[in-house]
């Protein structure tokens, strides 16, 4: 049920159980912005009327700057130390008490030290006043909360402002800027109230976070000396940070200035109109400011970053200003100064705003957040002195009305160049995280396999696999790849191992020798291969006296030739091997298989057709490997037939793809005849994936469309697999369908858990489980197929990322897909990709939507009765037999013809009892 | 006579497959036979050969070895003897009436080998059970 609250809390995403605390803190914001605006309207009157603007006015912004960093840093210092409500408090009394006292000490006549001096207070008091809202909401929320409910608060300072500036308008003239003062007063004491009740509320969390950011404080400093900025990215960000500031400061200046000039009588620089008028025109054009700035924050922001980017949003201000100041230089006039001061004023705090927010968010850690002050502390203030400094040069030429917006053309060009390069660095700064945590895994894998201390352990295992990566790590090739060991002993083979006779023997040497006595032949096998390696000219020749006998070798030998050796039959001779047959045990014989299969002699075939029918499985599966290598048609129809044993299922597999082009042909008739076992149908895109052909490709393109699940997933990961190893691109365009396929099963099996959700019973349990496993396998799919036509490795390391627990990376993962996605596919799976994120049901009613999918428990039912694979049919009829739903008793009758018998066996079973 | 579904459904209820997914459950029930046990009857004594896995699915059992005697239920009886194809450690007695499913070892590592999967799952649940 939603009632007003909910209805007013949706568009912020804000939970009920928030409500207060988010609340309390938009009204904080509301109150500041207000009391900012309107001491904004006062500082600027008062200034401008008491001393007009000349020289002065940028002199006072430079000082200012100037003030505000030590003021700041001050501040910073305390909030380290002491609990942040506390901080505000004291600090929101220092500006209560200090109004009192300007307010009371203000001088009958104008002092340009009082005007200089409230300039100073007021820059100080706009500048703080929010930030203590933000210090208080970081101690409240984590980035994910933070990414929910600040809207709220930039909402309510945008209202609040709007507000504080309209009454400025409406109310300066009759209140005056006194009457504004003790308004201002009295805001001042609300605040301390609102304090006091977040505090109040929030009083365990206050504790939690206040003392786990004093530990991380302690020892940093000021932390300006972290704040450097470490990459180009960061430093590109502080340019665009310190270009923008130097506008809008010329700006101001420039719109203050011609209000001097129009306020003021001809060759005077004193206000004639009274302070009040200035501050209702300032008030008035604040509130105008406000209310653009509100309306684009909630209508454009969003949906331009949404549709556009980020690197839209970031354009979308220095363009405005580019274009306004063409037209201001061209006009000279008031109306244009008041058209840019508007344009700057409400797209820099709503669109601007919160696209470098976002620019953050890739780099977002510690040095990041050092470098945030430093950006507010340093590069900002530092941009208002440019600006001010701009505007003092401008005011020594001969015609500063047009000499401004000249200066502000060239500021402009250089901050829409930097919105442009940061929109593309900020797709490959998302890129770079993500890969940044993939080689950290990469290495750390790396790290153990490669470190010497756990291959020599490894030496020293009895663990065979253990072993072995120990000695392909000494042979200098680890993993699958294997080199061929070059046969022939010649005089330039010993010249060139000749200096081996004066190395000393390596530590280990003792170590390998004993294993080529393992009793595993192909642990032995890879001992020996490492010997081979050390040193040729030994170990070949006591290889070529080993086969030169007809006496049977020993197995070491022989294992080697099959794994190791690149032409075997350089070496031995069918009537050699054919005899040693005789003697060995099968294990030793299914190596003599892979032997003669490698050599390719037909007179081999007999004794390798007799061995298919052998009872030991390990023989089975070297014979077959064996005849696959002839790759003749006559045992074609064989092969396939070992295709549906698990025991010689890989065996056959490597078999059939010895054929070739010639294979695909054959498992595609094989694929479209109904007659055809669902098993050997199943094992056809694995074989089809090892061969390395583009008529391969093209079959699994077509098994991936294959109805029968998991004859879809094996060809996905066969192309997965081939596009890792033959660097091919594919066009996304091939993929949509499959990828609007798979987003279709998610939001299907989602709409089935939503239902099973609450339920307690064992038919409910396992639709449950079985509905939870299907969703993920869902979204692997989904990456995978993404894998395939996005850039190499962002899917795959998206994907990590997403099922991964770091927060942040998994955000950064989401907005890299996100920009890389566009129309109706992106609209599919972000919500899948972001299900953590948003709330579950609102994921789920979006898949409704898209795919018309039902939402009514027994409708549920149905439809996942006559789309889902078997296993979860099965426990839907057994939920519609326990929940006795008579209504689905069509659709059980429906599948209880299914080629599946465990389909078949529970939808009779279902019958009897509905029909009882 | 139990359902394949209906062993699907006794044997999620046992923690040595609380990782395992549905389709391996599905699996593995396609080979379980249902066995009935009376009162104080023996399943399996102390150095039989343990050539079967036992899942008791309801009903309690009492394990009797060398150290003190245990009552179990809902859970798999000498799992380590079966995999290692060891004699059973301890004498396996009914308490009152049982229900197991039984999945003969053969066939048992003939699904482990051809779902490597299910053999990762049921290594992690008897891992977390030993830590």
């Amino acid at each position: 049920m939603s009632g007003p609250l909910d209805v007013l809390l949706r568009p912020f995403a804000v939970r009920r159980e928030e409500a207060a605390s988010a609340g309390l803190l938009a009204a904080y914001f509301f109150l500041a912005m207000s009391c900012v605006t309107t001491i904004k309207a006062l500082q600027f009157s008062s200034f401008l009327k008491d001393v007009g603007v000349g020289w002065k006015l940028p002199v006072v912004y430079l000082m200012s700057a100037v003030v505000c960093v030590p003021i700041v840093l001050l501040f910073r210092v305390l909030a380290r130390r002491y609990s942040h409500v506390g901080v505000a408090s004291v600090t929101l009394l220092f500006f209560f008490v200090t109004l009192v006292a300007a307010h009371v000490g203000r001088p009958a006549t104008p002092r340009l030290w009082f005007s200089f001096a409230f300039f100073l207070w007021s820059s100080i008091f706009c500048l703080l006043l929010p930030t203590l809202g933000w210090i208080i909401s970081y101690d409240l929320y984590t980035t994910r909360e933070g990414k929910r409910v600040f809207g709220l608060f930039g909402m309510g300072g945008i209202v609040g402002g709007a507000s504080g500036a309209f009454w400025t308008y409406l109310f300066a003239e009759r209140l005056g800027n006194a009457g504004l003062a003790i308004q201002t007063l009295f805001l001042l004491i609300v605040l301390q109230g609102i304090l006091a009740l977040i505090y109040q509320s929030n009083r365990t969390r206050f504790t939690l976070h206040g003392a786990k950011s004093q530990a991380s404080y302690r020892g940093s400093g000021l932390g300006l000396r972290a704040a450097r900025p470490g990459s180009a990215y960061l430093r590109n960000i502080g340019s665009l940070v310190l270009v923008s500031a130097a506008v809008s400061t010329l700006i101001d200046l420039q719109y203050l200035w011609f209000l001097d000039q129009r306020f003021s009588a001809p060759g005077v620089t004193v206000l004639r109109s009274s302070a009040e008028e200035v501050a209702t025109f300032l008030g008035g054009l604040l509130a105008v400011m406000y209310v653009i700035s509100g309306v684009i924050q909630v209508s454009t922001t969003g949906p331009l970053l949404r549709r556009f980017g980020v690197q839209a949003a970031l354009i979308l201000l220095p363009l405005t200003l580019l274009v306004g100041a063409g037209v201001a230089f061209v006009a000279a006039a008031f109306w244009a100064a008041v058209g840019l001061r508007a344009a700057d004023g409400s797209l820099k705090s709503s669109v601007q705003r919160t696209a470098l927010e976002i620019l953050y968010v890739p780099q977002a850690g510690p040095r990041t957040a050092s470098f945030r002050s430093f950006i507010d502390l340093v590069v900002n203030r530092t941009g208002d002195s440019a600006g001010a400094v701009f505007f003092l040069l401008a005011l020594q030429l001969p015609s500063p009305a047009r000499v401004m917006p000249l200066v502000l053309v060239g500021l402009t060009a250089v901050a829409l160049l930097l919105a442009v390069r940061l929109g593309k660095g900020y797709l490959e700064n998302l890129r770079g995280s993500l890969q940044r945590s993939g080689l950290e895994r990469r290495q750390d894998l790396q790290e153990a396999s490669v470190n010497p201390e756990t291959t020599l352990a490894n030496l020293q295992s009895s663990d065979r696999l253990r072993l072995r990566l120990a000695m392909e790590q000494l042979a200098g090739h680890p993993g699958a790849q294997r080199e061929t060991v070059v046969a022939p002993i010649g005089e330039e083979m010993l010249e060139t191992h000749i200096s081996g006779l004066y190395r000393r023997p390596p530590s280990w040497l003792d170590s390998v020798v004993s294993l080529t006595r393992h009793p595993d032949p192909h642990t032995a096998a890879a001992a020996f291969h490492v010997l081979v390696r050390e040193d040729p000219v030994t170990y070949m020749r006591e290889l070529r006296q080993a086969l030169a006998s007809d006496s049977l070798p020993q197995m070491v030998h022989l294992a080697y030739l099959e794994t190791y050796f690149d032409r075997p039959e350089t070496l031995v001779r069918p009537p050699q091997m054919l005899g040693w047959c005789q003697h060995v045990p099968p294990a030793g014989q299914a190596i003599l298989a892979r032997i003669m299969g490698r050599t390719q002699d037909r007179a081999y075939l007999p004794v390798l057709r007799q061995w298919l029918l052998s009872d030991d499985a390990e023989l089975r599966r070297g014979a077959i490997e064996a005849l696959g290598r002839f790759a003749e048609p006559r045992f074609w129809n064989i092969l396939v037939g070992f295709l549906v044993d698990s025991k010689t299922r890989q065996a056959a597999r490597r078999a059939l793809a010895c054929y070739g082009d010639q294979a695909v042909e054959n498992l595609l008739n094989l694929l479209h005849d109904p007659e055809a076992d669902i098993r050997v149908k199943q094992e056809i895109p694995l074989v089809l994936g090892r061969i390395k052909s583009s008529s391969a490709r093209s079959a699994l393109l077509i098994a991936l469309y294959w109805p029968d699940a998991v004859v879809s997933f094996r060809a996905l990961k066969m192309f997965n697999k081939t596009r890792a190893s033959h660097d091919l691109s594919y066009s996304e365009a091939s993929f949509l369908p499959v990828l609007m396929q798979w987003a279709r099963q998610y939001y299907q099996t989602a709409n089935l858990f939503t239902v099973a959700r609450r339920k307690q019973s064992a038919a409910w349990k396992l639709l449950r489980k079985a509905a939870e496993e299907r969703c993920s396998w869902s979204v692997e799919k989904i990456f995978r197929t993404l894998e395939l036509f996005l850039p190499r490795g962002d899917a795959y390391l998206s994907y990590l990322a997403i099922q991964g627990d770091r927060k942040q990376l998994r955000d950064n993962a989401i907005e890299l897909i996100e920009l890389r996605l566009k129309g109706e596919i992106k609209q599919a799976l972000l919500p899948i990709f972001a299900v953590n994120e948003t709330r579950e049901d609102e994921a789920i009613a979006i898949g409704r939507d898209l795919f018309a999918l039902p939402s009514g428990t027994p409708e549920v039912l149905r439809d996942g009765l006559f789309f889902s694979d078997s296993l979860v049919q099965c426990c839907i009829m057994a939920v519609i037999r326990e929940e006795g739903l008579v209504q689905l008793k069509e659709g059980v009758e429906h599948v209880a013809d299914s080629a599946h018998p465990l389909v078949r066996e529970t939808a009779r079973w279902a019958l009897q009892s509905l029909s009882s | 006579m139990l359902t394949t579904i209906e062993k699907i459904f006794l044997l999620q209820d046992i923690d040595l497959f609380a990782r395992t997914s549905t389709d391996h459950l599905a699996s593995l029930a396609a080979v379980a036979e249902e066995k009935i046990l009376k009162e104080g009857q023996t399943l399996f004594q102390a150095g039989d050969p343990a050539d079967t896995l036992y899942a008791l699915v309801d009903g309690r059992m009492r394990l009797d070895d060398e150290a003190a005697p245990q009552e179990v239920q809902k859970s798999v009886l000498d799992v380590w003897s079966c995999l290692a194809r060891k004699p059973h450690r301890y004498t396996a007695s009914s308490l009152g009436n049982c229900r197991l499913l039984c999945i003969s070892a053969e066939e048992l590592l003939e699904v482990l080998g051809s779902e490597p999967d299910l053999a990762v799952a049921l290594l992690q649940q008897l891992a977390s059970e030993k830590t």
